[in-house]
């Protein structure tokens, strides 16, 4: 690490997190339990629960969760090692330019736009529980909700983590019971293997999905995970949260969906007879997954604009855009989850490769290519720290690679988001490798990082 | 050091046995109720006990008065974030108790939040230790 930086934009948006804000692995474990997966996986597995029969989406979600530990338990590894944020360790494998354009594209828009839909699903489901007054209209509903889900984001990082705390073991603990309820009151295990999928659709495409929903979570792990106290918390409370609560929790959105026939998990709690408690329960937990999206959006605008406009700022702007666009999904689509489906698609086929880009920067480019074997000297940061202001490598792989999953992964029957971590990942290499073997110019122009750390 | 470090201590003790009696005599309510009331209720009082345990071996594991402090406020956390069940759920239609059970659950999980609330300021006064741990 270079010299001290100064933190200027607030939770340490662009420097380094100092040894007195580290924070405990269950506190990063609850923190991923409560504010990433929560009740959004809930959602999602509503959202795929049309796609297949029982087992194909079993194997589907098991298959997505393992991708997901593996993914985001290395790049909460980058983040443990070198204690920055996501867009500043992008720094590297896209250079200065790049990671603005990259890291808006993941988390600046891609957390903003996971905002956006939660403050919809808000809306439906007040809407949903409460019909028939002003206030529960599902586009008032979406207004108000999203104002309210900015307050502990624009308070900050210990806010979001208390609000964690008080929910996230309190949502698990109830969402087994839930699922349980429904098992008790729609038949069971023989109704769930009796299920015909109404729009089945290939595995690959439902695995694409499951990753998808969770991909800018993923790339995004070491937001968190730069605040364990050791380098390797946050990425073992990620890859555990994953495989013991991901997996359930889409798994229990889908068994919800197919035993109760309700077109969205609301329905589906209010058909179980769960009531207002379901209300209730439901509010809490969406309110504690969203502001997190807020937080993570806000840090990835504070490295791409820098300037006078705090990470408060940027809450404050990302909210009300999120919130007059959730307002306007919501007049549109109403309380169709098709909309959610498709959106789960179009992030698994963008964001994963960017965390396979960054994996193989950090993971063998950087220690076996360049000889830094050390995890702690990879990366420097500090005021002086020279970057190139764009490292061709990284952004031409990451565009190649968004191509073929978006144009040639279906048409040849391969799985998009499989094919885009694995070309993602091989492509950096190769690329790069050639470029630092042949002597060819692969990181251009020079960027000298301020005081700031902007 | 040491005279504080046993007084957090002993604050652990009594918060956590005030907690872990709330969530029996909850269980105890659900008498006479369906079965689903009584596995609702039981499955948060094991929740409940299973954190106090935890907690209680933590803080009598260490003489350290920090990690005494991030034991209770974890534990904490966790009785609080369960004690809300029994504020939200007992109404509910499906597991069919009457109001009055449901009202003295909600006043329980009042109760306990409140003992919680304490607990938390009270270790952070003592030990120092972030809420936010």
């Amino acid at each position: 690490m270079g010299e001290e930086s100064k933190d200027q934009y607030g939770d340490y948006a662009i420097v380094e997190v100092p040894m007195k804000e580290r924070r405990s692995s269950l506190a990063m474990f609850i923190e991923y339990t409560s504010v990433v997966t929560c009740v959004a996986a809930i959602w999602a597995g509503g959202a795929i629960a049309s796609a297949g029969d029982a087992l194909t989406l079993i194997t589907a979600v098991i298959i997505g969760s393992v991708i997901l530990a593996i993914l985001g338990g290395l790049t909460g590894l980058i983040g443990g090692h070198t204690r920055m944020a996501t867009y500043n360790i992008m720094r590297y494998p896209f250079g200065r330019i790049g990671s603005s354009i990259v890291g808006t594209i993941c988390s600046g828009i891609g957390a903003m736009a996971w905002f956006t839909f939660q403050t919809w699903l808000f809306g439906v489901l007040i809407s949903s529980m409460l019909p028939g007054y002003w206030f529960t209209d599902i586009v008032a509903a979406t207004i108000w909700s999203g104002i309210l889900m900015m307050l502990t984001a624009l308070y900050g990082i210990a806010a979001i983590i208390v609000l964690s705390y008080l929910v996230g073991p309190m949502f698990l603990l109830l969402s087994f019971i839930g699922a349980a309820a429904s098992f008790e009151a729609f038949g069971g295990v023989p109704a769930l293997l009796a299920y015909k999928p109404p729009s089945p659709l290939p595995i690959g495409s439902i695995i694409t999905t499951v990753v998808g929903f969770y991909a800018v979570g993923s790339v995004i792990v070491g937001d968190l995970g730069r605040y364990g106290f050791k380098p390797r918390d946050g990425a073992v409370a990620w890859a555990t949260h994953i495989m013991l609560f991901n997996t359930s929790l889409v798994l229990i959105g889908v068994f919800s969906i197919i035993l109760t026939g309700s077109e969205n998990i609301a329905a589906a709690m209010l058909k179980i007879g769960m009531g207002f408690s379901a209300l209730v329960f439901f509010a809490l937990t969406q309110f504690d997954t969203n502001d997190n999206n807020l937080w993570s959006s806000s840090l990835a605008w504070v490295n791409a604009v820098g300037g006078r406009l705090s990470r408060r700022h940027w809450v404050a702007i990302m909210g009300i855009v999120g919130t007059i666009w959730a307002a306007t999904v919501s007049a549109g689509y109403g309380a169709s989850l098709a909309v959610l489906f498709k959106f789960g698609e179009i992030l698994g086929k963008l964001i994963p490769q960017m965390g396979a880009i960054m994996i193989a920067d950090f993971f063998v480019f950087r220690p076996y290519v360049l000889g830094l074997k050390d995890p702690a000297k990879r990366y420097r940061f500090g005021p002086g720290t020279k970057y190139s202001v764009a490292n061709i490598a990284g952004i031409l792989s990451w565009i190649i690679t968004s191509l073929l999953t978006i144009f040639v992964a279906e048409p040849l029957g391969i799985t998009p988001v499989a094919l885009g971590l694995v070309s993602g990942f091989l492509l950096y290499l190769i690329i790069a490798t050639a470029c630092h073997k042949s002597g060819i110019k692969y990181e251009v122009g020079e960027w000298v990082e301020r005081p700031t750390g902007f | 050091m040491s005279e504080k470090t046993e007084s957090v201590k002993g604050l652990a003790w009594r918060t956590n046995a005030v907690v872990a009696v709330l969530s029996i005599i909850a269980l105890a309510t659900a008498m006479g109720s369906t079965l689903k009331a009584q596995l609702l209720l039981a499955s948060i009082m094991i929740c409940i006990i299973l954190t106090v345990i935890i907690t209680t071996i933590r803080v009598t594991a260490t003489d350290n008065l920090a990690l005494r402090g991030k034991a209770i406020i974890q534990g904490t956390w966790f009785y609080m974030s369960f004690s809300l069940s029994y504020i939200i759920m007992p109404g509910s239609p499906y597991f069919e108790m009457s109001i009055s059970s449901a009202v003295i659950n909600a006043l329980i999980g009042i109760v306990t939040l409140i003992v919680g609330a304490y607990s938390l300021l009270k270790t952070r006064k003592e030990t120092g230790v972030m809420i936010s741990i």
